[in-house]
């Protein structure tokens, strides 16, 4: 009975909350991860232009170069839309509404290299995948210097 | 925190010194990196803080992702937890 009592009046008390687990509390974000998928696709984007198909008809020559070709591409559109969702939590869940003061720029960067995940998902195209690249920077640098910091940029490949 | 702690359990924390607690004391801590206030359990000291787990370590975001928490972030220590009233038998 006691304890019931108690345990209401408890209840009643104004309170603040503390998280024990939530969706991303980590606050571990880093444009790394954009970074190696966008790689991945100029990458993929290199090597489908410089893949040659067989002369002749040969029948294995030719499996094998469409197999090859179709994983180029499959991965290529895989690592584009990685690319895509990498960026896409960096800029809805990272950046808050203050950052735009710091970079006015900051949703027309976001945008626009998102635009170009989807144009190199859909094209072999060496000029976008290389553009997608220097957006990735842009936000790279963006990023690190809303912590105060001036990493450098360093690139797998 | 499972099973030590159940959502809208309510808790009763004495403002601390960090270097007063012990393992397995549940603190409130402010989030190394975000300042969001957390509620975590004590597992080791470590020269710089605490190295903080959840009870329920699947489901946790604890010290494996944010790392030590520093003394000055160990605001207070839980000395008593009312069960939320979905937890408590009728009567």
């Amino acid at each position: 009975m006691l304890r019931s009592v108690v345990q209401r009046i408890l209840h009643q008390l104004p309170a603040t909350q503390a998280a024990a687990h939530c969706d991303g509390p980590c606050g571990v974000y880093d444009p790394a991860s954009a970074r190696v998928a966008a790689e991945a696709v100029l990458s993929m984007t290199k090597k489908l232009l410089a893949l040659a198909p067989p002369e002749g008809n040969d029948a294995a020559a030719w499996a094998t170069y469409n197999n090859t070709f179709s994983r180029y591409v499959a991965v290529k559109e895989e690592q584009a839309q990685e690319t895509k969702e990498e960026l896409l939590i960096l800029w809805t869940d990272y950046f808050k509404p203050e950052h735009l003061a710091t970079f006015p720029e900051l949703h027309d960067t976001f945008w626009k290299a998102a635009k170009l995940c989807s144009a190199c998902k859909v094209n072999i195209d060496q000029a976008k995948a290389e553009e997608l690249m220097q957006a990735v920077e842009k936000i790279h640098t963006m990023f690190w210097s809303s912590k105060g910091r001036s990493d450098a940029w360093v690139t797998a490949s | 925190m499972f099973p030590g702690l159940c959502h809208g359990d309510r808790v009763i924390a004495r403002p601390c010194r960090a270097d007063q607690l012990r393992p397995g004391d549940i603190v409130l801590a402010r989030h190394p990196l975000d300042e969001q206030l957390l509620i975590k359990r004590l597992s080791k000291r470590c020269a710089d803080g605490w190295w903080v787990l959840g009870d329920n370590p699947a489901a946790s975001t604890d010290s494996r992702h944010f790392g030590v928490i520093p003394d000055a972030l160990v605001m207070a220590v839980v000395t008593a937890i009312a069960p939320a009233a979905s937890r408590l038998r009728p009567g």
